[in-house]
C-alpha cells in the first residue's frame, strides 16, 4: 500500500483518542486519523460513506468498554454494512480490559483481526500494522496472478 | 392464644384417630387432618406446615412412603412417624428413607407428642433461619465480588491512560530525558496497575469455573518471559528447560496466572549486588501431571515468614513493590485446579517453588 493509511478511532475517552492519534503518527503509520467518541457516530459515518471507498478507513481502532453502545455493539452493527465496507476495513480492538469473557468474545469474532492492550505501545502497534500490510500485499498479489 | 399457633398436619386412615387427635391438640396448635396421602399433599400445597405427623400403616400407602414423596417438595418440614407396631424394618426405613425427626408409638402419649411438636418446631425455625441467613450472606458476598471486580476495571481504564501518556512522553524525549518526576510517576502507576491486575485476577479466579484446554508450556513460558523480562528492565538470566512430549490439558488461564506470579516474584526479589541474576524454570510434563520448578538466586524468604507467604495481603519484605496478593492468588488458582505448591528458601541464597498441576488428558 503506497498511499497513506486512513485510520478511524472509536473510543469514549478523549485522552486515549489523543494518545492513539499521536502514537499512529509517531509510529509513521498514519497522519490521517478520524476520532469518534461514540459507536453511533462512527457507524453513521461508515454507513453514509459506504459507497465512497476513498473516505472509508483502512483500519479501525475500537475500544471495548464504552457507555451506551460498546465495542461489541459496534461489531454487530458493522456486520450489517455493505460487503465492500466490511472487505475494506480492518478492525483492531484496543482495550484495558482483563475480563476473560470479553477477551474471549473479541478473539472469537471473525471481524476482529487483532486485540491490542491499553496502554497501547509502539511495538505492539507497529507489529500489528506491519502484519496487516503484509497480508494485504499478499492478497493483492494473489489477485493479480 | 395470642401468639401464632403451630400448624400441624396429622395423617391417619382412621377417622376416629383424626377426631381424637384434633380434640386433644386443637387448643394449642392449628391442627389439619387428612385421611389419605393425597389429601395430605393437598393441604401441604396450600399452607406452610412445619410439622407433619403420619400413621405408618394405611391401606393406600405407608407413612414412610408418604414422607418420601414429600421430601423433595417440602424439605424443611419436620416429619414424625406414629405406629402401633414395633416393626424394626419400618423404623429403619423411616430413618433412612423418610428422614423422620421422631418415631413415636401408638397409642400416643399426649405429652410425648407435645414435646415432639415443640422441639421439632424449634428445629424447623432454626433450619429456616439458617437457610435465610445463608442466602443473604451469599447475596452480600456476590455483590461484594461484583463491586470489587467492576471497580477494579473502572479504576484501570484511567490508569492505562496515564500509562499511555507516560509512554508517549518517553517516546518523545527518549526515556524521560532529564525529567526527575516522570520516572517516579511511572513507578507508582505501574505498582498501582499491578495491584489492580492482581485483584482482577483473583476475582476472575473465584468467579469462573475451571476450563480445560490444551496447554503448550513452551509457548506460555516464552510469552511470560517476553512480557515480564521487558517490563522489569533488569538483565535476568532465564534458564528454561521444558520437556513436554505428550499433550497437557488444563486451565490455561489459571496456569498462566500461577506462572506469571511466581516468575515475576523471582524477577522482583533479586539481589542487585549478585554477579548474575538467575531465574530457572524447569517443567516436566508427564501423563498425569506437570511438575514445575521455578528457582531464583534472589534475596530469599526468612524462615519465620515462609508459612505466611500464601496469606492474603501478607508481605515478607519492604524491599519491593509487592501487593501481598500474588501468592494468595497462586494458591487459590492451584486449589481450584487440584494442584499443589511447595516452597524452599534460604535468605541471601534464593527461593525455589515446586508446583504440581494435574494433567486432565
Amino acid at each position: 500500500m503506497n498511499e497513506e493509511m486512513k485510520v478511524m478511532l472509536v473510543d469514549d475517552n478523549e485522552i486515549d483518542l489523543y494518545l492513539h492519534e499521536k502514537m499512529l503518527s509517531v509510529a509513521g503509520i498514519s497522519n490521517d486519523v478520524t476520532p469518534f467518541l461514540s459507536v453511533k457516530e462512527a457507524i453513521r459515518f461508515l454507513r453514509s460513506n459506504a459507497r465512497k471507498p476513498g473516505l472509508l478507513p483502512d483500519l479501525i481502532l475500537l475500544d471495548i468498554q464504552m457507555p451506551g453502545l460498546n465495542g461489541f455493539d459496534f461489531l454487530d452493527r458493522f456486520e450489517t454494512l455493505p460487503q465492500p465496507v466490511i472487505d475494506q476495513v480492518t478492525i483492531f480492538m484496543v482495550s484495558s480490559t482483563l475480563d476473560r469473557g470479553d477477551l474471549h468474545r473479541a478473539r472469537r469474532s471473525p471481524l476482529v483481526s487483532r486485540i491490542l492492550r491499553k496502554p497501547l505501545n509502539l511495538k505492539d502497534l507497529t507489529t500489528a500494522v506491519d502484519y496487516l500490510l503484509e497480508e494485504r500485499d499478499e492478497e493483492a498479489m494473489g489477485r493479480s496472478d | 392464644m395470642s401468639k401464632n399457633r403451630i400448624d400441624v398436619l396429622f395423617l391417619d386412615d382412621e377417622e376416629n384417630n383424626l377426631i381424637s387427635f384434633k380434640s386433644a391438640f386443637r387448643r394449642d396448635y392449628r391442627v389439619h387432618v387428612a385421611l389419605t396421602a393425597r389429601e395430605a399433599r393437598e393441604i401441604l400445597d396450600q399452607t406452610e406446615i412445619p410439622i407433619v405427623i403420619s400413621d405408618q400403616r394405611m391401606p393406600d400407602t405407608t407413612g414412610v412412603e408418604f414422607f418420601q414423596s414429600i421430601i423433595d417438595t417440602y424439605p424443611d418440614c419436620i416429619r414424625i412417624l406414629l405406629t402401633g407396631y414395633t416393626d424394626i424394618k419400618a423404623v429403619v426405613d423411616a430413618i433412612n428413607k423418610g428422614h423422620v425427626y421422631r418415631y413415636l408409638t401408638k397409642p400416643w402419649d399426649e405429652q410425648e407428642i407435645r414435646i415432639a411438636i415443640e422441639n421439632g418446631f424449634s428445629y424447623y425455625n432454626a433450619k429456616k433461619e439458617l437457610r435465610e441467613k445463608n442466602r443473604k450472606l451469599q447475596k452480600t458476598n456476590d455483590e461484594l465480588n461484583r463491586f470489587v471486580y467492576s471497580a477494579s476495571h473502572d479504576l484501570r481504564a484511567p490508569l492505562t491512560s496515564i500509562m499511555g501518556v507516560l509512554n508517549l512522553a518517553r517516546l518523545e524525549v527518549g526515556d524521560f530525558g532529564d525529567d526527575p518526576y516522570l520516572p517516579l510517576i511511572d513507578r507508582s502507576v505501574k505498582r498501582l496497575d499491578e495491584f489492580i491486575q492482581n485483584i482482577i485476577d483473583y476475582y476472575q479466579n473465584i468467579r469462573s469455573d475451571t476450563i480445560r484446554n490444551e496447554v503448550d508450556f513452551n509457548t506460555v513460558v516464552k510469552g511470560i518471559i517476553e512480557d515480564l523480562g521487558m517490563l522489569s528492565g533488569k538483565n535476568i538470566d532465564f534458564r528454561v528447560n521444558i520437556s513436554q512430549s505428550g499433550s497437557f490439558l488444563g486451565d490455561s488461564f489459571r496456569i498462566k496466572t500461577v506462572l506469571v506470579n511466581i516468575i515475576s516474584n523471582a524477577i522482583k526479589y533479586q539481589r542487585p549486588e549478585a554477579d548474575s541474576q538467575v531465574v530457572s524454570i524447569d517443567i516436566d510434563v508427564l501423563a498425569d501431571k506437570a511438575m514445575i520448578r521455578i528457582s531464583d538466586n534472589g534475596i530469599g524468604i526468612e524462615a519465620e515468614y515462609v508459612d505466611k507467604i500464601f496469606d492474603m495481603f501478607f508481605r515478607a519484605t519492604q524491599k519491593n513493590s509487592g501487593s501481598g496478593i500474588g501468592l494468595f492468588i497462586v494458591k487459590e488458582a492451584l486449589d481450584k485446579m487440584g494442584g499443589q505448591i511447595d516452597v524452599k528458601s534460604a535468605v541471601g541464597e534464593g527461593t525455589t517453588f515446586s508446583i504440581e498441576i494435574p494433567n486432565q488428558v
